[in-house]
């Protein structure tokens, strides 16, 4: 039997841990690294590349490096979110044969969850070289809030890595498991987590061993990415005012100057300034060739990111709202994610919280300890005393009624495994089916939020209108997986329901794809 | 003799998973009907680190797991209703009707029923307190703290015991402070360099 892991499969890098002799363990690369880029290169001696080696090829071959798949994991093509990734990637996205979502690298399509996968693989892989053992299980992090089709997008990535899913954890609830593992204490605590690509805060009660989330709320679009898309933008102006040419649309120097804004962030992290230059910007078809150099300091990023960081506190007052709690009632705050590093976020969360953040945990790997340990309660058959997770979902899940509105039936904070059941109605005489579509998010409007899918049940007998009565009940699982089943009260019969069109992956893809080619 | 505690749990759950559609809420919290509200979170506490199907699946057959699922499933939802006082009120009501769950209708008529007795609208009893209550509410409204703190107090003056005045009042002086106070630090939480 191989050992369980915690992999935290962030948007800009991910990180891999597990239980040894009681204690978490982070795995280091070869070299020592103990994160890795979830970056995947393509075509670079004839093989896939992975990780710190893949992040290389970014500067020569940007159009064959696929970064921050995880912003497009269970999208739909033509959604906001995908529009702005396209405008932003030198790689190609694309829409595939099903009308899902697809990355275009050297004339090939790949699904999101099948970029995902090289990264899980690259992460098992270094788990087992440290370990010596085989490792075919793992927890799985997500953000909290990630909607089911993102979730069951990232099931399916595990599936195709050739991973036992054991759950799919939200971020912030693993950063907390770890942080008050072995602690003992009563606390409320709140956990802000700014990673590469998505926002998050959740407000839990921790008693003793007993973790129960009280209220989450995030963006899925916000993050350490979009301070440096931002900053790359301006950088953009000031290079087309200094150089009077117009460049904007050009992508190689997009992608050089996105890579002088993350540099950039770095050094002000230290300094207070910092000298940007990128040598030959650009190359005229005349052959001229065109610096960037500018100065940069600490206040005038602020005043360029500012809208971004008050986004986060926006989310923030939306998730004490929903707990019913001020911000003077959280005992400690917990930064995770890499964003959190920056002064400029540390001084800002302190502001709005009213105390310095708790600065006992490292933001990079708490994610994948706290996965690591829950992978280890999850399959630990010896022990009674682990902890126990009482998460909550995200969103609020609904139907589409007349009118185009959508009534809630799980409304979102509500503690999962949970389940609710709905009756419905023919509406005209011998109605043979009834059509239901699920949508997950907070608008009143059906067509503003995600559409998870639609459903028919058919061969309903044939009645006067509203005769026919369908139970549906709605279930969300432990993974924050929404499966639907319904019975009809003439004929009495249950049928389960998978909801479809997900990640747009069909079953028989998820199993035949393979990673023959990936060079560790 | 005794048994091996993890085999008892699952004994318990296959036990309560049979007589699920008997048990209702305060049963599946193991909590007396008439028990003080502090007593619910506890037994929340307590039936959660014993019932949740990650702490009594370990090694059991998968068939079990649905089973622990489905009965943590029903206590989660008990705590869902008990925990807020509305929510146990409106249960208790439709208990003594000899309905032992909430069903979505049940839910929304519940929430319903809170919103209206929420709903500062509706909260003026007296004609004269009325009007100063509508200006007070749209004071509020307009963040004019000061207005609106005059005239609930006026309006206090006509329904000397109207709690839902009295709970204004103070959400309204507490909305001034922080108006000082954030005037004073000119907005805490904004970046300072």
């Amino acid at each position: 039997m191989g050992v369980a892991v915690g992999i935290d499969l962030g948007t800009s890098n991910s990180c891999v841990a597990a239980m040894r002799d009681g204690e978490p363990v982070v795995f280091a690369d070869q070299e020592g690294r103990r994160t890795q880029p979830s970056i995947v290169a393509f075509g670079y001696g004839k093989s896939t590349v992975v990780g710190w080696r893949a992040k290389r090829q970014l500067m020569y071959a940007p159009e064959s490096t696929v970064v921050s798949a995880k912003r497009l994991i269970g999208r739909r093509p033509g959604s906001e979110e995908v529009e702005r990734m396209k405008s932003q990637s030198a790689f190609g996205i694309t829409t595939g044969e099903q009308g899902d979502l697809r990355i275009r690298v050297q004339g090939k399509l790949f699904s999101p969850a099948e970029i995902s996968a090289h990264v899980l693989v690259h992460m098992k892989r270094i788990a087992e070289a440290a370990l010596g053992e085989t490792v075919d299980k793992a927890v799985i992090t997500v953000p909290a809030y990630f909607n089911d089709n993102q979730r069951q997008a990232t099931r399916d990535a595990a599936t195709i890595a050739g991973l036992e899913c054991l759950r799919i954890l939200n971020e912030p609830t693993a950063a907390a498991l770890a942080y008050g593992f072995k602690q003992g204490k009563r606390q409320h605590i709140a956990v802000y987590d700014l990673g590469g690509g998505t926002f998050d805060i959740s407000i839990l009660r921790i008693d003793d061993d007993f973790f129960e989330v009280i209220a989450t709320a995030g963006d899925t679009f916000l993050g350490g990415d979009d301070f440096d898309y931002c900053a790359a933008d301006e950088f953009m102006r000031l290079f087309c005012q200094q150089s009077g040419l117009d460049v904007s649309e050009n992508r190689t120097v997009r992608m050089k100057l996105r890579e002088a804004a993350e540099r950039a962030k770095v050094a002000l992290s230290t300094g207070e300034a910092v000298e940007v230059s990128v040598p030959t910007l650009y190359r005229s078809p005349e052959g001229k060739e065109y610096d960037f150099a500018t100065t940069l300091d600490r206040f005038t990023y602020a005043q360029w990111v500012m809208p971004l960081v008050q986004r986060t506190f926006d989310v923030c007052e939306d998730a004490l709202k929903s707990a019913n709690m001020g911000p003077r009632q959280i005992d400690h705050v917990l930064l995770v994610g890499g964003m959190t590093r920056y002064p400029l976020i540390r001084d800002s969360v302190q502001g709005f919280f009213q105390k310095a953040p708790n600065a006992s945990v490292n933001p990079d790997e708490v994610v994948a300890i706290g996965a690591a340990i829950q992978a280890h309660n999850l399959t630990n058959e010896e022990e009674t005393a682990s902890s126990v997770l009482l998460d909550v979902t995200p969103q609020s899940l609904g139907v589409r009624t007349v009118g185009g509105f959508c009534e809630t039936i799980i409304p979102r904070n509500t503690a999962i495994p949970t389940e609710s059941t709905k009756v419905f109605h023919t509406a005209f005489e011998d109605q043979s089916e009834v059509r239901i579509s699920v949508f997950q998010g907070e608008s009143r409007m059906a067509e503003d939020n995600e559409l998870l899918g639609e459903f028919v049940l058919d061969g309903l007998p044939a009645r006067q209108r509203g005769q026919v009565r369908v139970r549906v009940t709605f279930e969300i699982d432990n993974d924050g997986i929404v499966h639907v089943r319904a019975v009809d009260s003439v004929l009495g019969q249950e049928r389960a329901i998978r909801i479809e069109a997900r990640s747009g992956l069909s079953v028989a893809e998820v199993q035949t794809a393979r990673f023959d080619d990936i060079d560790f | 003799m005794t048994m091996d505690p993890r085999l008892r749990i699952r004994y318990e759950i296959e036990t309560m998973h049979e007589l699920l559609a008997e048990l209702d809420y305060y049963q599946l919290l193991q909590v007396k009907a008439a028990c003080p509200q502090a007593d619910i979170d506890a037994a929340f506490r307590v039936e959660g680190r014993r019932l949740h199907p990650d702490r009594v699946s370990a090694g059991a057959p998968p068939e079990f797991r649905t089973v622990a699922n489905t009965v943590f499933k029903a206590v989660n939802d008990a705590y869902r209703v008990l925990r807020d006082p509305d929510g146990r009120t409106h249960y208790d009501n439709e208990l003594r009707a000899g309905r032992l769950r909430m069903d979505q209708e049940a839910r929304k008529a519940a929430e319903a029923e809170a919103a209206a007795r929420n709903d500062p609208n509706k909260a003026a009893r007296t004609e004269k307190g009325g009007k100063f209550w509508k200006l007070a509410l749209q004071g509020f409204a307009d963040k004019d703290f000061n207005g609106a703190a005059m005239n609930i107090q006026f309006a206090l003056s006509f329904e000397p015991d109207n709690e839902v005045f009295k709970e204004w009042l103070v959400k309204v002086n507490v909305a001034k402070e922080e108006i000082k106070k954030e005037k004073a630090t000119h907005n805490a939480y904004k970046i300072r360099i």
